[in-house]
């Protein structure tokens, strides 16, 4: 099979990147301009037909005197403060355990990785449905047994939604770290055995050095990730008044635009919010990238 | 074994096995869960002895309401087949989508000099970064304008788009680490870079192409928010249904136990899946792989 392709490699090449571009650029670049755009408009996608009228800057300032956008700002800090923190602390001790190789070795770090191959949205279901609810929940019960009151569905929402992420998020931070873990020579291990140091030692001096590179990239990974949940909370914000949360505690950027997008229908409002969201995300690429381009140079 | 990280061993068997608890104990409950009667998913305490029963997977069957035993939304469980061939359909199509563009793509980064080729990675990664809600209304608008709007094709080029961030970085990983030599080889004796690439490079990177799969794959067939945005009945997606269960169930007309049964479907693939690539799966994960890239 001769393919009589006589194209030279110099024309090839940009056709080579032609179906990509095109892709990024119907589906992600020109969405990200309508949405920057429509942020300086009044408009909604349920109003068809009607034009959207100018209002310059008038939405974000209606965004920045809204009284809950406050509330809602802190609760994404404090959800992903929280949820990295624990995920690290999990994270590690898991790590240092699974860095060395032992029969099985692979099968447990393959079990760990299935919570991150469930839907978001199944696993929010999943666990509100059958490990929170009031009445049948397991973890309900089991609570209930050791007579430790919870109310996963209402006051306890906020502690419930950060225990379905922990569930399925600190085994990344895990992989992360093993990987990081396993460029720690054995020979550099062996002399701070000789000349005796203790395990903190061991692990500030030792280990941390060369781990470092990847708990900060797992850091920036899972920053971005938490800044973007928001299957569980709709999940939770769902749930009826009596039982419910207090929809202030729990609502997030991400599902606050879900909301004024798929409830509300205010597309200008939550085009105005996601700039702010995508502005977020970008500094915290930039830094990851500035990150990446330090260590090459070191390198 | 003086020079390992953790010195403990007991203790370290312990804290595998405790993990490893935490992990699966939700995954065999919702398992189950699936099998389990009606009155036994109802019940306020565990139920761990009943008759297994597989009337949660009969999903073409009517799906009864548990308080007066009346058939319910009959024509919703009915579509169930339906609903689970859109999400294999578009999931394959997806995939194949992101796996030749992506191929493509990383191929002429990895070979040849493309100006713009690093900020243009580099702005793959902020899709990866910002939540896709942000995308939703732009992306309704440009699918009623040109008539993707309930399409498969719609549905699966929005999915490799979204999947491309990671096809592109696995699979330059790999390109890269595959020497030039044989290449330039086959093309002193003539053969195009067509050629080169289709019958030379492919075969020596179907690892590359087969880690990029499953991540592709596991993007389309998780997605929740496009199918509820940019489908209505035509190729909504198994997710969509599910919350359409999990609404069922919010108004007390449904028990957990289809909405189990459902769940353990959707995780069949992605886990077989995870087992067959086990040796590399760390690979789509491990931070080693973005690393590398921008050197």
């Amino acid at each position: 099979m001769a393919i009589s392709f006589n194209i030279k490699d110099k024309h090839l090449k940009w056709l080579l990147i032609l179906p990509t571009l095109i892709l990024l650029t119907v589906f992600a670049i020109i969405p990200y301009l309508w949405t920057f755009g429509i942020s300086f408009y009044d408009y909604s996608v349920q109003v068809f037909g009607r034009a959207p009228d100018f209002v310059g800057f008038q939405n974000y300032e209606n965004m920045m005197t809204h009284p809950d956008i406050w509330l809602r700002f802190q609760n994404t800090a404090k959800f992903a403060v929280t949820v990295v923190s624990i995920e690290f602390i999990l994270g590690l001790s898991l790590a240092l355990v699974l860095s060395e190789r032992f029969r099985g070795h692979r099968l447990v770090l393959t079990i760990c990785v299935l919570p991150m191959l469930i839907a978001p949205e199944i696993t929010a279901m999943i666990f509100k449905v059958v490990m929170f609810r009031p009445d049948i929940g397991f973890i309900n019960y089991l609570l209930g047994v050791l007579k430790i009151p919870f109310d996963g569905y209402g006051k306890d929402a906020f502690l419930s939604i950060v225990m379905v992420d922990a569930w399925t998020w600190t085994p990344f931070v895990m992989l992360m770290i093993v990987g990081g873990l396993s460029s720690v020579p054995k020979s550099v291990l062996e002399a701070a055995d000789i000349d005796g140091a203790g395990w903190w030692a061991r692990f500030r001096y030792v280990i941390f050095p060369y781990a470092k590179p990847f708990l900060f990239l797992a850091l920036i990974f899972r920053l971005a990730d938490a800044l973007r949940t928001w299957e569980v909370i709709r999940e939770w914000l769902d749930v009826p008044p009596p039982l419910g949360p207090n929809p202030l505690e729990i609502d997030m950027l991400p599902s606050y635009l879900y909301t004024l997008a798929f409830r509300a229908f205010k597309t200008s409002e939550m085009t105005t919010t996601a700039t702010i969201m995508v502005i977020i995300s970008l500094v915290l690429v930039y830094t990851y990238l500035r990150y990446l381009w330090k260590v090459e140079q070191n390198e | 074994m003086s020079n390992s990280i953790f010195k403990a061993k007991n203790l370290r068997f312990v804290i595998i096995g405790f993990w490893l608890i935490i992990v699966l104990f939700p995954l065999s409950w919702i398992a189950l869960t699936s099998v389990k009667p009606t009155e036994a998913t109802l019940s306020t305490t565990p139920v761990f002895l009943f008759t297994p029963t597989l009337q949660n997977y009969m999903f073409g069957a009517e799906i009864m309401d548990p308080h007066t035993n009346e058939p319910i939304f009959a024509g919703i469980a009915s579509q169930f087949p339906r609903y689970l061939g859109n999400s294999i359909l578009i999931a394959l199509m997806s995939t194949f989508i992101a796996l030749a563009a992506g191929l493509t793509f990383a191929y002429s980064l990895s070979r040849f000099k493309i100006i713009g080729g690093t900020p243009l990675l580099a702005y793959m990664l902020t899709l990866h970064a910002v939540t896709p809600i942000v995308f939703t209304p732009a992306l309704f608008e440009i699918f009623q304008k040109i008539g993707l709007h309930d399409t498969h094709i719609g549905l699966s080029l929005i999915y490799a788009t979204f999947a491309l961030p990671l096809t592109v970085w696995i699979l330059k990983n790999f390109l890269d680490g595959f020497p030039k030599t044989s290449e330039e080889a086959a093309k002193v004796d003539g053969a195009s870079t067509f050629d080169v690439l289709l019958r030379i490079t492919l075969p020596q990177i179907k690892v590359g192409l087969a880690v990029a799969a499953v991540f592709a794959f596991a993007v389309a067939w998780n997605d929740f928010i496009f199918t509820l945005s940019l489908t209505e009945t035509n190729a909504a997606t198994f997710v969509f249904l599910a919350d359409f269960f999990d609404d069922l169930l919010r108004v007390g007309v449904l028990t957990p136990g289809p909405l189990a049964s459902m769940s353990i479907i959707h995780m069949i693939p992605s886990f077989i899946f995870a087992f067959l690539i086990q040796r590399y799966l760390l690979i789509g994960f491990s931070a080693g792989t973005i690393r590398k890239e921008m050197k």
